[in-house]
C-alpha cells in the first residue's frame, strides 16, 4: 500500500476510531480503574479482586458461567452444522425458509424469548404436562429457574450466530472435494469428519468466539430464566451494582468479565493461527 | 482393470435431457474419450458412472455386475477432477494416501505406496509439500496418483487437462498417455478438445445435445466423420449442401467430383481446408476470387468467394496469393466428405 493510500485509510477510520475511544476504551479503562480503588478511597490495591475470589457466591457464579458458556458453544455447535449444511445444500426457497426459522429469535425481545420459555418448561409447561400426561414422572420436574433454563435459552438466542458464520464458510466448499472424497471411499460421515470440517475450521471458530463471549457477557436472558438463585456473573455483577449497591465489587466482577473475554479472544487468534495456517494458505 | 458398459442411460431435469440414451462400451485396459462442446452431456454421464447423479433410466455395468445401486464410495473409482481438487490442508503425501488409509491399510505400506505413485507421476521426494507449493502441472499429477493409488476398477477424467497452459498441456497429456499404458488402467475421459481426444484415445464417443453421435476410432473419426455436427466440431472448415449426388459421385457448380455417396439428396458435403489446392483449370476446378487471407508461416489460409456456394471457402495451402486474385480451387481426390446433415449450416 502506498503511503498515500494508507494516510486516506487513516482519515477514513479516523471518526470511529474516535468514537470508540471516547464511548468503549476510556470506559473500561475507567472502570478497571474504579475496580482496583479500594473502598477507603486510599491508592490502588487488588482489595477488591481478593474480597470477590473469598466469596463463595462469586465462585459459583464464575463456574457457572464458564459451565453455561461451554454448554452453549458445544450446543450451537451441534445444531449449528445440520442446520448450516442443510441451508447451503437447499433449493433457493428451502434456504430461505431455514434461514428465517434460525434469525426468527433476533426479532423477539429478550423478554417475549424468556416468556415462551417459562411457557414450554415452567412447572405447568407443555414439557412437564407432557411427561405427567405419559406417565413417565409423578412430580413437575424443575426446568426452569436454574442453570438448564439458561444454557436453553442462550442456546436458543446464540444460534444464528453459528450457523452464519458456519454458512459462510460452508458455501465457499469446491464440490469437488467432496467428491474426491467420496470416489476414494469416503462415506458422507466420513467427509464431514475429512474434508468438510477442516475447511469450515475458520468459520468454526469465529462462530465460537462469538457465541462464547455473547454467552459469557448476555444478561437479559440468564436473569430472566435463570432466576436470583442460580445467578450467573453478568446477573452477579447487576446484583452487587443495584441490589446491593456494593460497586467495588459490581466493578470487580465487571474487571474479571473483561480480562475472561479479551483472554479468549487472544487464545482465539492463537488456536485459529496455529489451526489455519494450512487451510487458508491453500 | 474393468470393462465399462452402458446401456441406454438418460438423466432428465424436469423436461430437460441433459443425457439421452447414451450406450457405449469401454473395453478392459482401453482409453475412451467423451467428446463434445460443454453442455453435450459427457460430465452427466461421467458424473453418473461416479455415482453423483442418478440416471433417470438405463444401467451401468462393471465387469458385468449393474452398479446403479452401488454406494459411490463403494465403486472403487478413480476420478481426477479439471481443478485438481487436492485438499488444500493436506500434504502431497496425506494427499495420495487418503484413499489407502480409508481401505485400512498399514502405515508401512502407506508410505511405500505413496511414494511409488509419485514416482509413477513424476514427483518422486515431494510427500511434504502443500499443494499450493505445487505448479497447476504438479498439482494434477498429484490427483492422478492420488486416483491411481487405490488401484481403481475404472480411471475417470473430467477435463483434467483443461486448466493447463497450453504448452503444459501437451506436455500433460503425453504424460498422461505414458501413465495410463504403464498401469494399464480402464480409463474414461471427457474432454472438449478435439486433438486431446484424438491423440490419447483408443476410442471416441462424441455427444452432442445429451445423445451420443458417433463412436469410433480417433482414425476413423478423423477421416470419415459421417455427420455434419462431428466434422464441423472437428475443425472441418467447409460444409455445405452440393447442387446434386449421384452413386459415387457429387455436383458442385455443375461438375462431378467423386466421393462415397450414396445418392440420397439431403446429405452434406465437408472439406477441409487443407484438402483443397489452388490449381485446376476451368473443367476441373472451381473459379473464384480470393476475398482474404491470413498468413501464418508455413501455411496461408485463405478465404475464397466461389460463386454458386452459399460460404466461401477456407483453403490452406502454401501459395502465396494476394486479396482479389482470380483462382480455381479443386478439392484433391478422395477427400470429399459425405456427411448427415445433423445441425443447421450457416450461410452468409
Amino acid at each position: 500500500m502506498s503511503t498515500g493510500a494508507k494516510r486516506e485509510t487513516y482519515i477514513i477510520g479516523a471518526p470511529a476510531s474516535v468514537w470508540l475511544v471516547v464511548l468503549l476504551v476510556i470506559p473500561c479503562l475507567y472502570l478497571l480503574f474504579q475496580s482496583l480503588t479500594p473502598l477507603s478511597g486510599a491508592g490502588l490495591s487488588l482489595e477488591n479482586y481478593e474480597n470477590l475470589v473469598e466469596s463463595g457466591t462469586f465462585r459459583k457464579a464464575l463456574r457457572r458461567s464458564i459451565i453455561v458458556s461451554v454448554w452453549v458453544t458445544a450446543l450451537t455447535v451441534l445444531a449449528g452444522y445440520p442446520i448450516a449444511l442443510v441451508a447451503s445444500r437447499a433449493s433457493s426457497r428451502a434456504r430461505t425458509v431455514v434461514m428465517v426459522i434460525v434469525i426468527f429469535p433476533f426479532l423477539l425481545s429478550a423478554v417475549v424469548r424468556a416468556y415462551g420459555w417459562t411457557v414450554i418448561l415452567g412447572e405447568n409447561g407443555v414439557v412437564n404436562d407432557f411427561l405427567v400426561g405419559i406417565g413417565l414422572i409423578d412430580e413437575p420436574l424443575r426446568l426452569i429457574q436454574n442453570t438448564f433454563a439458561i444454557v436453553v435459552g442462550e442456546t436458543h438466542v446464540l444460534l444464528p450466530y453459528m450457523v452464519l458464520s458456519l454458512l459462510t464458510v460452508i458455501q465457499r466448499i469446491d464440490r469437488n472435494l467432496e467428491a474426491a472424497a467420496m470416489s476414494l471411499g469416503a462415506s458422507p460421515p466420513v467427509i464431514f469428519f475429512k474434508v468438510v470440517v477442516p475447511l469450515t475450521l475458520p468459520g468454526l471458530l469465529t462462530g465460537m468466539l462469538l457465541v462464547f463471549s455473547l454467552s459469557m457477557t448476555a444478561f437479559a436472558t440468564p436473569f430472566l430464566l435463570g432466576g436470583p438463585r442460580s445467578p450467573i456473573l453478568t446477573v452477579l455483577m447487576y446484583q452487587y451494582a443495584y441490589t446491593l449497591f456494593d460497586w467495588s465489587k459490581a466493578t470487580a466482577v465487571a474487571g474479571v468479565l473483561l480480562v475472561l473475554g479479551l483472554g479468549f479472544v487472544i487464545l482465539h487468534r492463537f488456536v485459529s493461527r496455529r489451526l489455519m495456517r494450512d487451510v487458508e494458505a491453500g | 482393470m474393468a470393462e465399462v458398459k452402458l446401456t441406454g442411460l438418460s438423466k432428465y431435469y424436469g423436461d430437460f435431457a441433459a443425457a439421452s440414451n447414451v450406450s457405449f462400451d469401454v473395453e478392459s485396459g482401453s482409453f475412451l474419450s467423451l467428446l463434445g462442446p460443454s453442455g453435450c452431456g459427457k460430465t452427466t454421464t461421467l458424473r453418473m458412472i461416479i455415482g453423483f447423479e442418478e440416471p433417470t433410466a438405463g444401467d451401468i455395468f462393471i465387469d458385468g455386475a449393474r452398479i446403479n445401486d452401488v454406494k459411490p464410495w463403494l465403486r472403487d473409482l478413480g476420478v481426477v477432477f479439471q481443478n485438481y481438487a487436492l485438499f488444500p490442508y493436506m500434504t502431497v503425501a496425506e494427499n495420495v494416501a487418503f484413499g489407502l488409509r480409508r481401505r485400512g491399510m498399514e502405515p508401512a505400506d502407506i508410505r511405500r505406496r505413496t511414494s511409488e505413485f509419485l514416482e509413477l507421476v513424476g514427483l518422486p521426494g515431494k510427500e511434504d509439500r502443500f499443494p499450493r507449493q505445487l505448479s497447476g502441472g504438479q498439482q494434477q499429477r498429484v490427483a492422478l496418483a492420488r486416483a491411481l493409488v487405490i488401484e481403481p476398477r475404472v480411471l475417470l477424467l473430467d477435463e483434467p487437462l483443461s486448466n493447463l497452459d497450453a504448452k503444459l498441456r501437451a506436455e500433460m497429456r503425453f504424460e498422461l498417455k505414458r501413465i495410463q499404458n504403464e498401469t494399464g488402467v480402464t480409463s474414461v475421459f471427457v474432454t472438449h478438445d478435439q486433438e486431446e481426444a484424438l491423440t490419447l484415445s483408443d476410442r471416441i464417443v462424441v455427444m452432442n445435445q445429451g445423445e451420443v453421435v458417433t463412436v469410433g476410432k480417433p482414425k476413423e473419426i478423423w477421416e470419415r466423420p459421417t455427420s455434419a455436427f462431428v466434422a464441423d466440431f472437428l475443425g472441418v472448415e467447409n460444409i455445405f449442401a452440393p447442387d446434386g449426388a449421384e452413386p459415387g459421385a457429387v455436383v458442385i457448380n455443375g461438375k462431378r467430383f467423386a466421393a462415397e455417396h450414396d445418392g440420397r439428396s439431403s446429405r452434406l458435403v465437408g472439406l477441409r481446408s487443407t484438402d483443397i489446392e489452388f490449381g485446376g483449370d476451368g473443367d476441373t476446378g472451381l473459379a473464384g476470387r480470393v476475398r482474404q487471407t491470413s498468413y501464418r508461416g508455413a501455411i496461408n489460409t485463405y478465404v475464397v468467394d466461389v460463386p454458386g456456394i452459399p460460404r466461401p471457402l477456407y483453403v490452406s495451402t502454401a501459395a502465396d496469393l494476394p486479396i482479389g486474385s482470380d483462382v480455381a480451387v479443386k478439392p484433391r481426390d478422395g477427400a470429399i466428405l459425405v456427411l448427415e446433415p445433423d445441425m443447421e449450416i450457416a450461410t452468409e
